[in-house]
Parts: structure tokens; C-alpha cells; sequence
């Protein structure tokens, strides 16, 4: 029983995670129709930042997640004028070719500039643990979870109870019909993308502590974010969060009870299932899909 | 605009003509005066790292080379190989279009198998510096040739170390020795295993639990200590690239699993950045691998200073100190370069088969502190693996003596809770 509860408690840590790392990408999915393929480089961005913060000026991570936050936020704003809104309504192979190209530079920008040295920060929030009983959390996770879940009520907050947040909201479920009510969709996306990219800021500084931060990084969790975004439903963000604990859930306890290197099998086998039960995931609308790449 | 169109033209067939000169001239110098070599390692994607490292320690050799007077230069064509398929592109570039006959490379193991298809079908020589998969060189090529150990010697050094210095140690016979192995799933890890296996039956040490996953989706190892916890071995024998090994000692603290000593296979515990990570919490943890800090005595007097030249030229030209693998792909370029191209004065397959098959470099000949003598099959027989141990964040020979620079510590190691 112990160990059963050390392993839901692990996964729905690491579900925090995949929900951080997810809710960027979902809100431009559903906004914008389009696939971010270079979001796990601009997680690798972030990581980079907290890092360089924490090693040559002592920031701590927990105070450069807002300035990671305002960084890549404005890097977001950078990136939509030079290039995503050049792809707005133009045909998906645009699009895709556009944010991959934009993914090969950002790591290989990274490899140039930081060179392929795997960096982790040694301090001893690292390996901090609060036990409760048997059971061990560690401290960078479970703020990290805390913060995932802050951030995820702040947005739909946001989206439902502000001007700009319905303005939002109207573009993602008709932005014809928006348009004619005199919401700036050019800017909204703008928005909608510099947010996206500047969550990333926030998720890459509350890693930092627990992972290494190397040019491909965002490998490592951009599957997951893409699992995670349509196993709860393309652009729904309460969606993301049950979509990423489930995952995170998952993971742990099928790595325990039936083998670690079988984990991928169990929930791209239960993501199978859920899609064909639910083809637009699990709190998706129908038609979503069609509309995205 | 059709002005300058025709300007453009002009500009474009002059660079052209006198490039394909520039090439004539350049072609026809290299093959009277320089010997040709290619290159090909993993310098940027996921395994760029150790690619540089690798790259760097090549180009230290040539520049060792071409420095002394009366040698015959050594001119590198270097290639980027970041998967399987880039390998055998590059690799097929480098035979048919620059024409090289002997190539360094590959680092991973699935670049070296992929890659060293091309090269023996093209009767080019292949020469590894640092891939271990035994299978590089069992498939009976002709012209593959590897001064380093294949992963088959990790294991035997791993159980030879534990049943004779560790088990002692923490007053335990072999056979009572309760060893749990944890390792990634990729071909270094499984294979590794393997061998560990076998050869831990033969020495009566009982296996008592095998986990594996795998490193690059892995981004929590809760479940692989609990299981450990569980299986609670006496000794941790783990097989781990780099960021899943941080994240396994990480979480092994956070968790509390306490064993009596923990030994990895190369890679994740050679790492510098174990020792970066870690601090003082990486003190104690042993690591079987080609050696880095090898006691000099070990060495002849020419390895010894080819040792201290290799570092000091590494820091003036990269800015920072080499690691492992970088040691070890200069001193294997080394061996191509001085012991054997010098010697035929050709890159012919043929010439450079025959010479370096003629090979007899004593122990302790090479930097590294191996000996060569290739077998027929192109493994050397005298590479050697060494235990070694952090301590104080240094990664300290401890293991064989004659190569030994420190005692061992920590032995058994001590609880989490009660390590200073």
C-alpha cells in the first residue's frame, strides 16, 4: 500500500510536469489551429535561461521564472512578427516546414552558443524531499506541480473573466465571426503565441532544478506535450491538465507494476483507445481537428 | 536587372573556374605530400557532446604529428554523422567524393554498425576510438580496426572488481554478495549486461535483480528505486548514459535507497558531469571504464610525455581541460597516425592492414595505459578496462594497482542520512 502510494504520489508529480510543459502548447493549438513544432525548443530556451541566471548571476530559479517568463514572452512577440504570422491562413505544409525549420535553427543555435554539455545546477533544493510517512516528495517537483496548477486556474481565469481573455476565446471558436465583432485576430494571436512561448519561460526555470538542460531537450518532453494536448482534447486546457496527470500516472505505475521500458507501450496503447472511444480526446470539440494541421 | 544578371554570371563562373583550379592544385598536392583521413563523428544532434570531444582529440593528434619535423602530414576531412542515416551518407561522401581511404570515426554504436557497412564494402579502413559493441568487430570485416575494448570487458572487470575487492570489503563471500543490476535498454546497455552476467555465474556472484528502461523517455525513476528498495542487493551495478544517470542518483537520495557500494559502466558515471552535478554527494559511487587519471609509472616514458603534451595542447586550442572520451580518441588517432600511416607513408588499405596487424605495443605504451596488438579480427587484445571511484569530485584509478593513483573510500558506503 506504501508503495502504491509513493507511486501515485510520484505520478502525479510528474504529471505537473507534462501539464506545465503542455499548457503552452495547447492554448495555441486551439487558438491559432496551428502545431507548434518547435515548442520543446523553446522549453530548451527557458531551461538555458535559468540556468545561465542561476551560474553566473545567483538567481535563484523561483525568481527567474518571472524573468524567464517576460524573456521568452517577448521573444514570442519577436518570433510571430518574423515568422508565425507570416504563416497565418496559408496552407499547413507552410506552416509545418516553418516551425520545424524554426525548431533546427533554435537547436542548433544552442549547440553554437552553449555547446552540447549536458548542464544541471547542484544546489540543495535539488534533492530537497519533504516525507510524509513513507512517503518521499521531492521539493522541486511538488513546487513545480503547486505552480503548474496556479498557472493553469490563472489562464482560465484569464480566458473566461477578461476582456481580452473572451477576445480569445471568440477567435478560437470562430474568428470569422469574431472579426465581424471587431476582435483584432492579428493580435490576438500575437498574444495568444507570446503567452504560449512565455509559459515555457516559467516551466523551463521550475525544471532546472530537476533536469539537465542540453540543445535537444526539448525532445525529451515535446512527445509527451503532443500526446498529452490531444489525449485531452486539442486546445481545451482543463483537458491538458487531466490529459498530463493521466499520462504522468500512468507512466509510474505501469514502470513499476509491469516494466520501466514498457511504459511507452502502456499509454500510447491506452492513448489509442481513448482516441478511438473519443476521437477528439477526452474534453475536445468535435471539429477541433479538422480545423488544425 | 538582365545587366547585372550577366554581372552575376561573371562573378559566379570566375569563383567557380578558380575554385575547381584551387581544387586541382590542392587534389594533386595532398596526394604527393599529406595522407588523407576522414573523420566522422556525431558534432551536433543528441550526441554531440562526446562527437566534439571526440572530434577535438583526433585534431590534437594530427596537430602532434604535423608539428615534428620529417613526418608526413596528416590532412583531416572532417564529417558531421548525428544518426544512422547521415552516417552512411557522409561515410559514402567521404569515400567516393573526397576520396579517402581511411576513416576515424564513430563514437555511438549504431553509427559504427551502420557506417562500417559502407567502409568495408569500399575496402576503406575503419578505425573506432571509442564504440563498444562487441559486434563491431565479430562480423569477420577485414578492415575494421578497434584499439579500445568492446563492451564485452565491462562486465568481467565490473564482477572481478566486486568478488575481489568489495566483497571483503563489507565482509561478505561472493556467493552471499546480493548484486541488482539496473541499465538503459538501448544495444550499450543490454550488451553490457550480458557479459556482466555471465560472467558474475562463473564467479558465483547471484544476480538477484535485472531492470531496464529506457534513457531517453525516461523522465522519472521512482518506480526503478522502489523496485530496488525492494530487491534490497547489497551492491548496484547500473549501465546509464548521462541525464538519466543524474536523474537516478538524484532521485536515489531523494528516496533514501541506501546499498553498501554502487559501480556504473562508463558513460553516465565517467561523465564529468556527475562529478559537476554531484559535488560531494557523487563521493564513493565506482565506475568501470577505459581509464582517464591512470597512475604515470604505468606509462613509458614516451606515453607519458605524449600525456602531458595532449593536455596542454587540449587547453590551449579548446579553453578547457579534455575529458575520458576525448583522452581516448587522441590516443587512438595517435596510434593510426604515428605508428601506423607514418609506416607505410600511404593510406592503402592493404599497406595499413598489413602494418597495423604487425602492431606490439607493450602495456602502457599508449596514454591510456593500453598496449596494442590486434587480433585478426581488428580488437585489440591488450586494451584494459580500470575501476575507478569519485572522491572529492575527482574520478580516481583505483583498480588494477599498477594503475591505481588512490585507495579506495567508502566502502561500504554510508547511509544518505549519514554522509557528512
Amino acid at each position: 500500500m506504501d508503495i502504491f502510494l509513493q507511486l501515485l504520489a510520484s505520478g502525479l508529480l510528474l504529471g505537473g510536469i507534462y501539464v506545465l510543459v503542455s499548457v503552452g502548447l495547447t492554448l495555441v493549438f486551439g487558438v491559432m489551429k496551428i502545431v507548434n513544432f518547435a515548442h520543446g525548443d523553446f522549453l530548451m530556451l527557458g531551461m538555458f535561461g535559468a540556468f545561465f541566471l542561476f551560474q553566473l548571476l545567483g538567481v535563484h530559479p523561483y525568481v527567474s521564472m518571472f524573468i524567464m517568463a517576460l524573456l521568452l514572452f517577448a521573444l514570442g512577440i519577436v518570433f510571430y512578427k518574423l515568422i508565425v504570422g507570416r504563416t497565418i491562413g496559408r496552407p499547413h505544409v507552410v506552416q509545418i516546414f516553418a516551425f520545424i525549420g524554426l525548431s533546427v535553427a533554435l537547436q542548433n543555435l544552442a549547440l553554437v552558443l552553449f555547446s552540447a554539455d549536458f548542464r544541471g545546477i547542484n544546489m540543495p533544493l535539488s534533492s530537497a524531499v519533504i516525507s510524509l510517512g513513507p512517503i518521499h516528495i521531492g521539493v522541486p517537483l511538488l513546487v513545480a506541480f503547486l505552480i503548474a496548477a496556479v498557472i493553469t486556474v490563472l489562464l482560465f481565469l484569464f480566458l473566461h473573466y477578461t476582456y481580452v481573455g473572451k477576445a480569445i476565446r471568440a477567435a478560437s471558436q470562430d474568428r470569422f465571426s469574431a472579426t465581424l465583432m471587431g476582435v483584432s485576430n492579428s493580435k490576438i494571436y500575437m498574444l495568444t503565441f507570446a503567452i504560449g512561448i512565455g509559459l515555457l519561460g516559467v516551466a523551463g526555470s521550475l525544471l532546472i532544478p530537476i533536469y539537465s538542460v542540453y540543445p535537444t531537450v526539448g525532445e525529451q518532453f515535446a512527445l509527451i506535450a503532443f500526446v498529452v494536448v490531444v489525449l485531452g482534447g486539442l486546445g481545451s486546457l482543463p483537458g491538458a491538465v487531466i490529459g498530463g496527470l493521466l499520462i504522468g500516472v500512468i507512466e509510474t505505475l505501469s514502470s513499476y507494476f509491469i516494466a520501466p521500458s514498457m511504459k511507452q507501450l502502456v499509454y500510447f496503447t491506452v492513448f489509442i483507445l481513448i482516441l478511438i472511444l473519443r476521437p477528439n480526446g477526452l474534453l475536445g470539440r468535435p471539429g477541433d481537428a479538422e480545423e488544425a494541421v | 536587372m538582365k545587366k547585372r544578371n550577366r554581372w552575376m554570371m561573371g562573378v559566379l563562373s570566375t569563383t567557380l573556374a578558380t575554385s575547381l583550379l584551387a581544387g586541382c592544385s590542392t587534389g594533386t598536392s595532398s596526394s604527393t605530400e599529406s595522407l588523407k583521413v576522414g573523420v566522422a563523428f556525431p558534432v551536433s544532434g543528441s550526441l554531440a557532446k562526446i562527437g566534439q570531444a571526440c572530434t577535438n582529440g583526433v585534431e590534437i593528434a594530427k596537430d602532434v604529428i604535423n608539428d615534428q619535423p620529417n613526418t608526413k602530414k596528416i590532412e583531416l576531412v572532417k564529417a558531421d554523422v548525428p544518426d544512422a542515416t547521415a552516417a552512411v551518407n557522409e561515410v559514402n561522401r567521404l569515400i567516393s567524393q573526397e576520396k579517402v581511404k581511411t576513416i576515424v570515426g564513430f563514437y555511438a554504436s549504431p553509427l559504427a554498425m551502420a557506417a562500417s557497412e559502407v567502409t568495408e564494402r569500399n575496402k576503406v579502413v575503419y578505425w573506432e576510438v571509442a564504440a563498444t559493441d562487441p559486434r563491431i568487430t565479430t562480423r569477420g570485416y577485414k578492415y575494421v580496426f578497434r584499439p579500445n575494448p568492446s563492451a564485452a570487458s565491462y562486465g568481467p572487470t565490473t564482477i572481478e572488481y566486486l568478488a575481489k575487492e568489495v566483497a571483503p570489503k563489507l565482509g561478505l563471500q561472493p556467493s552471499q554478495m546480493k548484486v541488482a543490476i539496473v541499465h538503459e535498454d538501448g544495444d550499450f546497455g543490454t550488451g553490457v549486461t550480458k557479459a556482466t552476467k555471465e560472467a558474475a555465474e562463473k564467479a558465483g556472484i547471484p544476480i538477484v535483480g535485472e531492470i531496464k528502461y529506457n534513457a531517453k523517455q525516461t523522465n522519472d525513476m521512482t518506480s526503478i528505486i522502489l523496485k530496488l528498495k525492494e530487491l534490497n542487493p547489497d551492491v548496484l551495478d547500473v549501465v546509464q548514459y548521462d541525464t538519466d544517470a543524474q536523474l537516478f542518483w538524484k532521485q536515489a537520495k531523494q528516496l533514501g535507497l541506501n546499498v553498501k557500494a554502487v559501480i556504473g559502466n562508463g558513460a553516465g558515471q565517467s561523465s564529468d558531469n556527475f562529478g559537476h552535478t554531484f559535488g560531494k554527494d557523487a563521493d564513493g559511487v565506482l565506475d568501470t571504464s577505459s581509464a582517464m587519471l591512470i597512475n604515470k609509472q604505468a606509462l613509458t616514458p614516451e606515453a607519458q610525455k605524449l600525456e602531458t603534451e595532449f593536455f596542454k595542447r587540449y587547453k590551449e586550442k579548446f579553453g578547457k581541460e579534455p575529458d575520458l572520451i576525448g583522452k581516448l580518441a587522441f590516443s587512438s588517432a595517435y596510434v593510426l597516425f604515428n605508428d601506423v600511416l607514418q609506416k607505410t607513408g600511404t593510406t592503402d588499405p592493404e599497406k595499413v592492414r598489413k602494418q597495423a596487424l604487425s602492431l606490439d605495443l607493450p602495456v602502457g605504451a599508449t596514454p591510456v595505459g593500453w598496449g596494442i596488438k590486434f587480433g585478426e579480427d581488428g580488437q585489440n587484445t591488450r586494451a584494459q578496462m580500470a575501476v575507478m571511484q569519485w572522491q572529492n569530485g575527482k574520478l580516481n584509478v583505483i583498480y588494477p594497482e599498477n594503475f591505481a593513483v588512490a585507495k579506495p573510500i567508502m566502502i561500504p558506503l554510508p547511509a544518505w542520512g549519514e554522509r557528512k
